[in-house]
């Protein structure tokens, strides 16, 4: 910290966050109340309302009791797809807004002319782009695991309390088999290998950032639609395409290290990225390693250089072209 | 000394227009130079050439930097506002004072904090939530706090209310500026910087029309009260100007011969407003 470099990159990072802070906080905090809200207030509705169920008194605690049917192994599991399951979305929503944070992060001051504040600072436009990037790919995820982890707890309090007024012994059926921290740590992993992975789509977005004058979500989005058209043109009336340039961009934004999709493969937690073989979905143990591998295959390099190309076009533009 | 900023030659065009014609100039340290003119003369052009925002032909050294190549090592030493309504809307005025002073080396914010102290800014407070007069108050705070060699204001006042322009120059003046620092101003409203300025520059059409501190100006620039039946002798004396008050012609000269004109009426020093409106007519007018 005591560097002068590294103090002024951690100052662009809180900049950031000062800016985006309901995007980068409040918002995974509020869908986690929410989903609090939604669980009390359904747990409430069941009690109260429902008398009977099949001609027999409905009663929560016997419901929950189910779960001592269950085998230890199968418990691990449980535990680890339903804290994955509530997380699901967190995933998806976040995917958006950093599409839309990278399409602002250099649009919007200058449309607000602040960028002139901004310049008359001595910060290269290099180092203010990276620090956009580093808050959106990086710094971002880790705030909206924290906003998970946080909802976990909070339902796994919830079903402790559950646990314990159904005299289901707490620790050997919840805080046992169940490991948030493995389930996070697993998410920190992802997001950061996601960073990468994301990074030719969030180069992109820079770049549109950076060149359009107006409506950059038109310029980050048109542009591939249009080369859609033409290689769609190209296949179906001139030659046989060796490649799919819809699977290849469907792929890149869907097909991310998060996961996204999961299921129990042979009694252990499986991460599933989706693809457009087969039956859609490849199954892989969600393990560190697993994760990490993903470095290891081309396309992850591919994109990467696409997305430096497109950083140092975005850098380029931000520091040379003269807007007002 | 060496001069903190030397034009040679330098030229910028856009696509209609020529908003630079061969300028030459050069700013010493110390000084506090109003650059004057017209919408659309240059002076934002050559404002911009001097901090590296945008590209131009020509040699241009500030500091003895190239300001397009060295950009951000320049902005150690200068510091620029360039109108009021810049500092970004969401940002909070303790959040404004952290960063400037993350990213800024030569930063005090015990300076700042004092300035601020002065006005009724409250740290907590967003931008958006500031009138315009303290958006301008607290960005002047941010600036005054760093120490550098040269301050760019550009139309540093425009929309603000006559108290808050006054106040603005008079802690420019009495709490910043030294004979260590330089400070341009370009302006419209010329008769609030004429009494801090020590020299001055007009630009028009892309050219400096005048490049002469103000103890040459008060001597080169002579105004005269002349009756109408002195009229047409004043004229003879080849004015740069004339205008009529109360039945009586004002004329205008630049470097003429002061017996002469003393014979004609009474003499006295142009003010800026007058000397550029002026400059800006065109010759025909």
């Amino acid at each position: 910290m005591t560097h002068p470099a590294i103090k002024s990159f951690v100052i662009l990072l809180k900049r950031e966050f000062w800016e985006h802070r309901g995007a980068f906080w409040t918002l995974p905090l509020g869908i986690g109340a929410f989903f609090v809200f939604v669980t009390i207030a359904s747990l409430t509705a069941l009690v109260t309302v429902i008398d009977e169920i099949d001609g027999e008194k409905f009663l929560l605690s016997r419901a929950i009791g189910a779960i001592r049917e269950v085998s230890p192994q199968e418990l691990d599991v449980l535990w680890d797809i339903n804290l994955l399951g509530m997380s699901a979305i967190y995933h998806l929503i976040l995917l958006f807004v950093l599409f839309f944070y990278f399409l602002g992060a250099l649009y919007d001051d200058r449309r607000d002319r602040s960028i002139l504040f901004w310049k008359s600072l001595p910060v290269s436009d290099t180092k203010s782009t990276l620090s956009k990037l580093v808050a959106g790919s990086i710094m971002a995820p880790i705030f909206w695991v924290a906003a998970i982890a946080l909802m976990h707890l909070a339902m796994l309090a919830i079903a402790s309390i559950l646990f314990i007024s159904s005299d289901i012994p707490v620790y050997q059926y919840l805080w046992g088999p169940a490991d948030p921290i493995k389930i996070w740590g697993i998410m920190l992993a992802a997001y950061f290998v996601q960073a990468f992975w994301m990074l030719p789509i969030w180069g992109w977005a820079l770049l549109a950032s950076a060149f359009a004058r107006s409506k950059p979500f038109l310029w980050a989005v048109a542009p591939p639609v249009l080369l859609g058209i033409v290689y769609q043109w190209i296949s179906v009336t001139q030659l046989q395409l060796n490649f799919n340039y819809w699977r290849i961009l469907g792929e890149r934004i869907i097909a991310g290290v998060v996961p996204m999709d999961f299921e129990v493969e042979n009694g252990s937690l499986s991460v599933g990225t989706l693809n457009f073989d087969g039956d859609g979905v490849t199954e892989t143990p969600a393990t560190f390693a697993n994760i990490f591998g993903r470095f290891a295959e081309a396309d992850m390099w591919w994109g990467i250089a696409f997305g430096v190309v497109c950083i140092a076009g975005a850098i380029y533009i931000r520091r040379y072209r003269d807007d007002s | 000394m060496s001069a903190i900023v030397k034009a040679t030659s330098l030229r910028k065009k856009y696509r209609s227009s020529v908003a630079l014609d061969d300028v030459n100039f050069q700013i010493e340290p110390g000084r506090i130079v109003g650059l004057i003119g017209p919408n659309g003369a240059g002076k934002t052009t050559a404002l911009k050439a001097m901090l590296g925002l945008t590209s131009f032909d020509g040699d241009l050294t500030i500091l003895g930097m190239d300001p397009m190549r060295q950009r951000h090592k320049l902005m150690d030493q200068v510091c620029f506002i360039a109108d009021v309504a810049v500092l970004p809307r969401w940002i909070k005025v303790r959040q404004a004072v952290e960063y400037v002073e993350g990213v800024h080396p030569r930063f005090s914010r015990e300076r700042a904090m004092k300035f601020l102290s002065q006005t009724k800014i409250k740290p907590e407070s967003r931008v958006k939530e500031l009138s315009k007069g303290m958006t301008a108050q607290l960005h002047l705070a941010l600036v005054m706090a760093i120490d550098a060699k040269l301050l760019v204001l550009d139309e540093p006042t425009l929309g603000l209310d006559i108290i808050y322009r006054k106040e603005f120059y008079s802690n420019l003046l009495n709490d910043y500026f030294d004979e260590e620092r330089t400070i341009i101003i370009t302006t419209h409203q010329v008769e609030e910087v004429e009494h801090i300025l020590t020299d001055l520059m007009f630009i028009k059409d892309g050219k400096i029309v005048i490049d002469a501190s103000m103890e040459d100006i008060a001597e080169r620039f002579v105004e005269v009260m002349v009756s109408p039946d002195q009229a047409d002798e004043a004229r003879a004396l080849k004015p740069i100007h004339e205008r009529s008050i109360f039945g009586k012609f004002v004329f205008l000269y630049d470097n003429a011969d002061a017996l002469a004109l003393a014979e004609l009426g009474e003499m006295h020093n142009p003010s800026i407003a007058d000397l550029f409106v002026a400059t800006m007519k065109d010759q025909a007018a």
